[in-house]
């Protein structure tokens, strides 16, 4: 195998597949990237058996052929190469030498026919997304997933597509976002609960998206979402690459039941004024809890917070309340994820008692409801 | 530090002359005093007895109380009911009053309790029904035991305890330790208390109690026994010592058989003889528990009375009448067990990560399993669920034969969580449900409101119960 490739080009198509290797994997080949050289280029693939992704560079090709190579050295020592042409040969043995001018790294692969198969998104149906929705979704809703992988339906994202909407759920147990586009145009059925870590492979990939083309002109700015089947694995491709996954097999809890139909209090204030406030006093909660206490009337909202460890502080700013007044407790974090996530000039609480879950909207917007937990103050 | 000056150095730190003496002169005949008594507190005692005699609560006539008192002035009661199941089966059917009563299974069973009547002819609790049929007289009853029953008593019992000081270290449905240490500007000296406790469960649940007062637990303890029946035994810090030496060194905690025969072996027999010796020769003989021994055969025990709610873990358990052997038989002792555990877990104020399931079989081999729980608990449904899924296993192992005890107890304790959870929905509702259910036991009573599968631990049949009803 030879072929002689960009080094900008060859860095790029080995970050986006090498954070998906699984670099301690019991299974050695799961630590390597697939490198496969034929007549339309170079694609390079990664897997940890949940999630699969596969970039393509141009190249020029003079021999074909396949290779396993380490993930992270083949990275690392590309980067440092000189800018311009790479040659990557590859004998007999696997060993791979890797050349850029008078720099020059030998590295000893597996045979790339070890790999695994990776799933074929050939044959699926892709719905175009824009790629600013799907990167907005996204953002809006990360920050309520389960950090714990013991817990797979909660460590996930829910995506929904009904009709023309997409709607996105998370929840750890203790909160939950819920955020929607209407993408015109699609006509789609399907519920897929995606895994934390493609959640942020999705991310990581609409992201660099948006940031190339943004001055740019050619090229859609769309990301393809498609399901094999019900059980998946479920494919985001844009141009160059793809990703799969595997979905989650278990179900996401039915969150419709824990969204508050109606409530006795609308708390409304300004969304940057709030942030602020909370990420100041929350300074001396509790690192355990993080607990801050919220107190409204009709026109201020009193944000305290106490810790007998460290000490107190409190916060006062301008609200508006329709409904009796109301003192209740949170978890300042959860309130800073939802509202640095937003981008309203205003928010809106909507609370009932003390110990009721409590929503969180932008005002003037219906396409994001957060729900929390009140925590015991 | 002679064992002399180590004792006047304790007598002379405990506050006699502030709070009044802890030795009152005990005209009831049951009750002795262990130490010296001195004619002025007995003075004091008798006239502070006559005016307690027009006070309706005598629990509320305390002398003044001058000074806080020191750690090294612990004042420990030990409250051990008399025959617990058999007196209460006495004081709920009056047709037993007087009589032999043995509690426990008729067939294959063992002894749970024996009434005083039936004492003499050596029938002892724990042992096999058979034996104990042989050695009792003829007009012996032996009854079924009732366990909500000894329940209901025993939360009784509780809330009197609850009244005189909040140390309280449960060691079964009837038994106790009390720390009254911090009681005594409210409720006078140690054996008022005692005296005052043990009169309350007289007239409220009608049940005789034996009671120990001395300034460490394990001294208490055996105070009680010593007490027993229907007694008071006091002894006065500094009289540790006097009072344990003609006592058989087996009363010293942590020595059973075993130890008992090898001390034997070195020849000691009594208390005295092991506070006599020489510690480190002790240690040589005994090892770490020599030390132990020779502190405790000293009246020194360090062990605190530990609350529920800073317990390890709060378990309940019974022994059966007789082995049972089935599924059905077993599962609603543990429905009781379950829900009287989850009880005292809120009463504590504490929930529970985790649940033991423990197992004695007739044959005395015992064996235990444990659950934990992603969300900590205090609900008894959900405590009952996991040790009724852990017996369940062991069934299906095929290996659980006749049971003889079971228990369940909440560990990995810890204080509730201040972030409920979004779908905690069943658990809010469980909560609210067991809050009603506590209102109503500490209204009516525990057993005024009961699963009825719980109900069944009590069924009479319908032959029992027409026996009962001709006695």
């Amino acid at each position: 195998m030879e072929f002689v490739v960009n080094k900008r080009e060859f860095v790029r198509a080995l970050s986006r597949v090498q954070s998906v290797a699984d670099k301690k994997s019991a299974m050695p080949i799961l630590t390597n990237v697939l490198i496969v050289a034929d007549a339309s280029g170079v694609r390079l693939a990664a897997t940890d058996l949940t999630l699969a992704v596969t970039a393509h560079c141009k190249a020029d090709v003079r021999k074909g052929g396949t290779v396993a190579l380490p993930a992270r050295h083949v990275f690392d020592v590309v980067k440092v190469l000189p800018d311009g042409d790479v040659t990557v040969t590859v004998e007999k043995n696997f060993s791979a030498r890797i050349k850029s001018g008078k720099r020059r790294f030998d590295l000893s692969g597996m045979p790339g026919e070890d790999f695994p198969t990776l799933p074929d998104p050939s044959k699926v149906t892709l719905t175009l997304i824009p790629a600013d929705d799907v990167a907005e979704l996204i953002a809006l809703t990360q920050f309520s997933m389960s950090p714990d992988d013991t817990r797979p339906h909660l460590s996930a994202a829910l995506f929904e597509m009904a009709g023309e909407v997409l709607r996105v759920v998370t929840t750890d147990g203790h909160r939950l976002s819920k955020a929607e586009r209407k993408i015109s145009g699609m006509n789609a059925q399907s519920k897929l609960l995606i895994p934390a870590k493609a959640v942020h492979e999705l991310k990581r990939m609409v992201d660099e998206l948006r940031a190339e083309k943004k001055d740019a002109t050619s090229g859609p700015l769309t990301v393809g979402i498609g399901a094999a089947s019900s059980q998946g694995p479920v494919f985001f491709q844009r141009d160059g690459m793809t990703l799969s996954s595997k979905l989650v097999d278990a179900a996401f809890p039915s969150y419709e039941q824990v969204i508050p139909s109606a409530t006795d209090r609308t708390v409304t204030a300004s969304r940057t004024a709030l942030l602020d406030a909370l990420r100041a006093v929350s300074l001396v909660a509790s690192d355990r809890t993080s607990g801050v206490k919220l107190q409204v009337n009709s026109s201020r909202m009193l944000i305290t917070s106490e810790n007998p460890e460290i000490g107190a502080g409190s916060d006062e700013i301008d609200a508006s309340l329709q409904g009796p007044d109301v003192t209740i407790g949170f978890n300042s974090k959860y309130l800073t994820d939802a509202l640095s996530a937003l981008t309203s000039e205003e928010v809106a609480l909507e609370l009932s008692g003390e110990l009721d879950p409590g929503m969180i909207k932008p005002v003037g917007r219906d396409d994001y409801l957060g729900v929390i937990m009140p925590m015991r103050i | 530090m002679s064992s002399a000056r180590h004792r006047h150095d304790e007598r002379s730190t405990f506050p006699q002359a502030v709070t009044g003496a802890w030795s009152h002169a005990f005209e009831r005949p049951t009750e002795r005093l262990v130490g010296p008594q001195q004619p002025e507190q007995q003075r004091v005692a008798r006239s502070r007895q006559r005016a307690n005699h027009d006070e309706p609560r005598p629990l509320l006539t305390a002398p003044p109380y001058t000074r806080a008192p020191a750690m090294t002035d612990r004042a420990i009661i030990h409250v051990d009911m008399d025959a617990f199941y058999a007196s209460v089966e006495q004081r709920d059917d009056p047709a037993l009053r007087g009589r032999p009563v043995i509690v426990g299974g008729r067939h294959r069973g063992v002894v749970l309790a024996a009434s005083y009547e039936v004492r003499p002819y050596g029938v002892r609790s724990a042992m096999p029904m058979a034996q104990a049929l042989r050695l009792a007289p003829r007009d012996v009853v032996v009854v079924r035991p009732r366990f909500a029953a000894y329940v209901a008593a025993s939360e009784r019992l509780h809330e009197i305890f609850a009244a005189v000081t909040d140390l309280i270290e449960p060691l079964s449905l009837d038994e106790a330790f009390l720390d009254v240490t911090g009681s005594r500007a409210l409720f006078g000296e140690p054996d008022a208390i005692a005296r005052s406790l043990r009169q309350r469960i007289r007239d409220e649940l009608h049940l005789p109690a034996s009671a120990g007062v001395a300034r460490v637990k394990f001294v208490a303890k055996i105070g009680s026994d010593l007490a027993k029946p229907d007694g008071l035994r006091v002894v006065l810090p500094g009289d540790e010592r006097c009072f344990l030496a003609p006592l058989s060194v087996a009363r010293l905690w942590g020595v059973g058989p075993r130890t008992h025969e090898r001390l034997r072996a070195i020849g000691l027999e009594t208390i005295d003889d092991v506070s006599r010796r020489d510690p480190v020769a002790l240690e040589r003989d005994l090892g770490p528990l020599g030390a132990h021994l020779h502190r405790l055969a000293h009246g020194l025990d360090p062990r605190p009375v530990t609350p529920d709610r800073e317990a390890k873990s709060i378990g309940a358990e019974d022994t059966f009448g007789e082995d049972l052997a089935t599924r059905e038989d077993l599962l609603p002792h543990l429905h009781a067990q379950a829900l009287r555990v989850a009880r005292r877990l809120r009463r504590s104020g504490r929930v529970a990560r985790g649940v033991v399931l423990k197992l004695k079989t007739g044959d005395f081999e015992s064996r235990t399993r444990r659950t934990t729980f992603r969300a900590a608990t205090d609900d008894g449904q959900v405590l009952y669920d996991a040790v009724a899924e852990m017996l369940a296993r062991e069934h299906e192992d095929g290996r659980l034969g006749p049971m003889r005890l079971t228990g369940v107890s909440a560990v990995l304790l810890e204080a509730p969580t201040v972030q409920p959870g979004l779908f905690d929905a069943g658990a809010r509702r469980a909560a609210k449900l067991n809050g009603a259910l506590d209102a109503i036991a500490n209204r009516f009573g525990v057993g005024a409101l009961r699963p009825a599968d719980v109900l069944d631990t009590d069924r009479e049949t319908p032959r029992e119960e027409v026996r009962r009803r001709e006695r």
